[in-house]
């Protein structure tokens, strides 16, 4: 599951694999080298989120 | 070569009475229902899950986008005290935490039919071939030999002799008539994803920039 988000430092997209964001891996912008990760504060909210949102995705396939 | 040869199949006939409209149609329709109902499972997990719902006091829902917590790391560069030249920069890591829209994070256009081929190849061949073998062969053949003796007193001849005669003819003729026609009727559609609707992509990218930090004026400059 992948998704993009602009850095917020200098706007560069940062490709985004969902799963392993919840996971507690952090990703690297490409233009000045920042990392973004989830907050743990977060990351109940995200995972119940992606666990709906496979299951609507799993749904469509069928 | 017959003087009456079946006709060919007229190639009009045969694609006017394809119900093309079923044929092609019916699965782009199927795919198009599909993804319809698709959009709606969709708007409904967007408004579930990525939206929190407030109904005010005047009974009028009120949706107000879930915000997770991120943390932005980055190297900053700390600069010399000026007081201190032999001390040497360094970097060290700040560490910010900003609020982005739950919704910008899930794939949402993945949720959709996003490839559709429908291909449909009809041919028709029709052809005639007559071929006609004739042959004529001839052959006549002679032969015919003699033998004489004479004889007077101590002379004696003798002849013989034989004469034959062979002759041969042969005549050969094919013919071969051929006639075909052939036509192919060939319909390929192609449906594939669109991206997703200028408003919601406006309002994700508002929600995107929402998350850029804003510079706030340094104390004494403003004003």
């Amino acid at each position: 599951m992948f998704t993009q988000i602009n850095c917020p430092n200098c706007q560069q997209p940062i490709a985004i694999n969902v799963k392993r964001l919840v996971a507690g891996d952090s990703f690297s912008c490409k233009g000045c080298s920042a990392k973004i990760s989830l907050a743990g504060e977060s990351s109940n909210v995200v995972t119940k989120a992606v666990n709906s949102f496979e299951k609507v995705a799993a749904q469509a396939k069928h | 070569m017959s003087d009456a040869q079946p006709p060919l199949v007229s190639m009009a006939e045969q694609f006017t009475g394809l119900p093309m409209g079923d044929l092609i149609g019916a699965p782009l329709l199927a795919a198009a229902k599909a993804n319809s109902a698709m959009a709606a499972t969709q708007t409904k997990f967007l408004l579930d899950t990525c939206f929190a719902k407030e109904t005010t006091d005047d009974g009028k829902d009120h949706y107000q986008p879930v915000l997770i917590k991120m943390t932005l790391s980055r190297g900053v560069l700390v600069p010399v005290d000026p007081s201190q030249p032999d001390q040497e920069p360094t970097i060290s890591e700040v560490k910010t935490t900003f609020d982005l829209p739950l919704l910008t994070i899930l794939p949402l256009n993945s949720l959709a039919v996003d490839d559709v081929s429908i291909g449909f190849d009809m041919e028709v061949k029709s052809s005639f071939s007559e071929t006609t073998n004739e042959k004529t062969e001839e052959a006549l053949s002679a032969q015919s030999s003699f033998s004489a003796k004479v004889g007077y007193g101590v002379f004696s001849a003798e002849v013989s002799g034989s004469v034959s005669y062979d002759s041969a003819s042969s005549s050969s003729r094919d013919t071969h008539y051929e006639k075909s026609n052939s036509a192919q009727y060939s319909v390929k559609v192609h449906a594939g994803q669109i991206p997703l609707p200028q408003g919601v992509t406006t309002i994700i990218q508002a929600f995107t920039n929402s998350i850029s930090p804003i510079e706030m004026p340094v104390y004494g400059e403003a004003g």
